[in-house]
């Protein structure tokens, strides 16, 4: 009971929703974050340990990318952004490394702003959504990579992992955006 | 053409028609200037003989000793014109423009590097 007063100052937002029932609602959403983290971090390591290798370094699917889009859609861009943040911190020490990380973190920012930008606009479907995702992803790693190595040659990947990128959003956004409509409303609950 | 529409909105095919297209003039950009060096440089023995400018053509002719290599530079490309050496490997070369590409006559011990002009600077400043 004592935690009240901090709870209705924190979740003022989920709380103005219509039919949302605030004191089960926020448990609500820590746990389906929780959760959504944690899955994201086990398609983190399914991409580890899957054997393929495009000769490029950065060039990959990003199946956990699925999550934080499903999260962007079903929960919300808070919510999403702690799933990322979660995901990449552990993925980050777990599988990636300290500069795996950072690459992950700056590419993972770009792009979560780019989707939560065109998501708002509300002209692009998930596919689309995912896709700029992907190119801004790569996009990131890559502003990041050339800060780096300080070396601007690193722009001859530039088209490669823009195609790269797409590909890979769009092959995400079509997962994400068949999940979606089969996955129960959390707020609904 | 039900599955596209199933799946992607005007809006995304006008940004998937973007971002091909700035994919594609990026890499036709890349393509063209990519690593077009923009001086030569000659060494002699491990020693730097010279290094000239790609933009003019000339002949450059080394010699040491018996030895003598004639180095043509024409139109942004390099390649060596004659040789007194034995093999001829470094006269049949293809022209060297791109940086990094290199022209060697093991005989004479002459190295003709391309050099790049942005990128080098870049690497001089990690390094």
């Amino acid at each position: 009971m004592n935690t009240m007063p901090s709870r209705t100052r924190k979740t003022g937002k989920e709380n103005s929703r219509p039919g949302s029932p605030y004191s089960r609602g926020r448990s609500r959403y820590v746990a389906t974050v929780a959760l959504m983290a944690a899955l994201a971090l086990i398609f983190s390591y399914v991409e580890v340990i899957i054997p393929y290798n495009a000769g490029i370094p950065g060039v990959k699917l990003g199946i956990a990318n699925i999550v934080t889009v499903i999260a962007l859609y079903k929960l919300s861009a808070k919510h999403a952004a702690a799933v990322n943040a979660i995901r990449i911190a552990v993925a980050g020490l777990l599988f990636n490394g300290l500069f795996g990380a950072l690459y992950a973190f700056a590419g993972a920012t770009l792009s979560f702003i780019v989707m939560v930008l065109l998501k708002k606009t509300g002209k692009f479907s998930v596919t689309g959504v995912s896709m700029a995702g992907g190119v801004f992803h790569n996009m990131g790693q890559l502003i990041i990579a050339s800060l780096l190595v300080e070396d601007l040659r690193m722009f001859f990947y530039f088209p490669v992992l823009l195609f790269s990128g797409m590909l890979a959003g769009i092959a995400v956004g079509i997962t994400a955006a068949l999940i979606i409509p089969r996955l129960p409303d959390v707020k609904a609950n | 053409m039900r599955i596209i529409k199933q799946f992607f909105t005007k809006a995304d095919l006008i940004l998937m028609a973007a971002i091909i297209v700035v994919g594609i003039s990026a890499s036709l950009l890349l393509a063209t200037s990519k690593d077009s060096g923009s001086t030569v440089e000659i060494k002699l023995d491990g020693k730097v003989w010279g290094t000239y400018s790609l933009s003019h053509d000339r002949e450059i002719t080394i010699r040491d000793g018996k030895d003598r290599n004639v180095v043509k530079i024409y139109h942004g490309s390099v390649s060596m014109k004659s040789a007194n050496c034995r093999n001829q490997v470094c006269v049949e070369h293809s022209p060297i423009s791109r940086s990094g590409e290199t022209i060697v006559c093991l005989p004479h011990k002459v190295v003709v590097t391309i050099k790049g002009g942005g990128g080098d600077e870049y690497d001089a400043i990690s390094n």
